[in-house]
């Protein structure tokens, strides 16, 4: 088991985001977490992530405990959160966003190999790598902000509302991209909105409810399911 | 003397106090990009590196190796500054930190007015430069001189450490966007703590000839010239460093030909001039020179 996360509680001053969450990812799958908004998803992540710390509960990633680490080492330990809403930078140009998104490696020659891997997956990046990452538009943001958390080479790939805001011709190219790293054999653990498209490339899937999970099963079985049809699937 | 050698001084002598602003704007800018603190105790960095300088030179040490041994131990009184004082507060609202600052600024001028003594020192450690470089018929203080070659050598490696390094691109990461600066990995301990090193190293030197242009050091000292970077940090727009470099510059300028080209009944307003001038620019263009994107970026 890659990530196992155990009756997480996190807390915002006096309000409790999330009430005692469990679930977790198999090495090489990739798991969906929906829900509405508000409902907790992206609390979640950021405590994965480490930038939020859990009142109660246990968060083990291959088996050790990094609710105390901070940030950067998870980072460095192999675990990436690509953020809602891009959050690339927007003054760096798109070559120093993908630089920054490697600023814990060493492995120089790795690291430009990387860069090539990464411009292969989103040609469209090809041509602006001098670009300011804030003059892009907002498909190549996020195709940016994806590639960055890729350079860190993670074996835990997170990726929150990677669709979100973008056009039916962009998310079709970022849920080809999502396609090819799963097949590539990354762990990829993906909250999205669009739950049809996330069931769609998913291996299982998680429901979550106002800081709760109150379903879990395969794909297969969420997507059939009438409850999970009529709140996420539009009927 | 002629009129063009006068205005040849006055330039030259406007290009130091320049110098002098930008180093002093630079660190009081890369702590503010990352940190969003005004560090107002920036200054008393100035004076804790003159003090030391000329306590290790009377100490016995030869005169470069206690300037070196100063400018450092200013660099490292930024860093304990920042684990003491600021790091606890890390998170919390800006008006705190920028309360805390002042308390810092209390405390460290108190402090040495305790240790020092509240009396002027002379500060005369540089005055084996010869004073004046004659090129061709004109007069050039040498402290100037060295002071405007120093600077723009630092200048330059500055922006080549900013714009190449790992750290330096880190830096400007960090001011663009703290959480995902965190998120890719970035190490902000190390990044917040190198700014407030490198700023007051340059802190430090400036302090050093700021003191040699004044000839004298006291408690307080840090005051004016901090005040003065914030005015020049406003001129070039908050948070940015080429901003601060360049409001450095136009600050020495303004103030030298201020006092230069008016009667001299009115050089004793210099520093009035200095505020009338930020009130102005906050007034008509408060972002600053460079600071337009900034400023929507922190919205």
């Amino acid at each position: 088991m890659i990530l196992q996360v155990t009756d997480l509680e996190v807390f915002y001053g006096n309000i409790q985001a999330l009430h005692g969450i469990s679930f977790n990812v198999e090495e090489g799958e990739t798991v969906t977490i929906i829900g509405s908004n508000g409902a907790g998803k992206s609390t979640t992540l950021l405590t994965i992530a480490g930038l939020l710390k859990p009142g109660k509960g246990e968060i083990k990633y291959l088996g050790t405990s990094t609710k105390t680490l901070p940030a950067d080492r998870i980072v460095r330990r192999g675990i990436s959160l690509c953020p809602e809403g891009r959050r690339i930078f927007s003054s760096l140009t798109v070559y120093e966003n993908l630089i920054m998104g490697a600023v814990q490696r060493r492995d120089r020659k790795k690291i430009r190999a990387d860069v090539k891997w990464v411009l292969s997956l989103f040609p469209d990046l090809n041509s602006r790598l001098d670009q300011a990452g804030g003059t892009l538009s907002g498909g190549q943001q996020q195709m940016l902000a994806i590639g960055r958390s890729l350079m860190s080479r993670p074996k835990l790939l997170i990726l929150d509302e990677p669709s979100l805001g973008l056009a039916p011709v962009l998310v079709n190219q970022i849920f080809n991209v999502i396609a090819t790293l799963k097949n590539d054999g990354t762990t990829v653990l993906l909250v999205e909105q669009n739950a049809r498209r996330a069931l769609e490339i998913a291996d299982r899937g998680y429901v979550i409810e106002t800081g709760r999970i109150t379903m879990e099963g395969s794909s297969t079985f969420l997507k059939s399911n009438d409850q999970v049809k009529s709140a996420y699937l539009g009927g | 003397m002629s009129s063009t050698a006068y205005f040849f001084q006055q330039f030259i002598n406007a290009l130091s106090l320049g110098s002098i602003y930008a180093l002093v704007t630079i660190g009081l800018a890369m702590v503010f990009s990352i940190l969003r603190l005004i560090n107002f105790a920036h200054g008393d960095l100035m004076m804790i590196g003159s003090y030391a300088i000329l306590m290790l030179f009377n100490a016995g040490l030869p005169v470069w190796t206690a300037i070196l041994a100063g400018v450092a131990i200013s660099g490292i009184t930024g860093i304990i500054m920042e684990r003491l004082c600021y790091r606890p507060l890390r998170g919390s609202a800006e008006m705190n930190t920028l309360l805390t600052s002042f308390a810092v600024v209390v405390l460290l001028e108190n402090g040495a007015v305790l240790f020092f003594g509240p009396n002027t020192q002379p500060f005369g450690i540089l005055n084996f430069i010869q004073p004046t470089l004659a090129v061709g018929s004109l007069l050039i203080s040498k402290i100037d001189a060295i002071t405007v070659v120093l600077t723009l050598a630092i200048l330059i490696l500055t922006a080549l450490f900013i714009k190449k390094t790992t750290l330096g691109i880190s830096m400007r990461a960090v001011a663009d966007d703290l959480t995902a600066s965190q998120l890719v990995g970035i190490p902000l301990n190390r990044v917040i703590v190198s700014a407030f090193f490198i700023g007051s190293l340059f802190a430090g030197l400036a302090g050093l000839l700021w003191s040699a242009r004044a000839g004298k050091i006291f408690p307080l000292m840090g005051f004016i010239p901090v005040v003065k970077a914030f005015v020049a940090a406003v001129i070039g727009g908050f948070g940015s460093i080429p901003g601060a470099v360049i409001g450095g510059y136009v600050l020495g300028f303004a103030e030298v030909f201020f006092v230069a080209l008016l009667p001299p009944d009115f050089q004793g307003y210099r520093d009035a001039f200095v505020f009338v001038l930020l009130i102005i620019i906050l007034l008509v263009r408060p972002q600053g020179i460079l600071g337009a994107k900034a400023m929507e970026r922190r919205i």
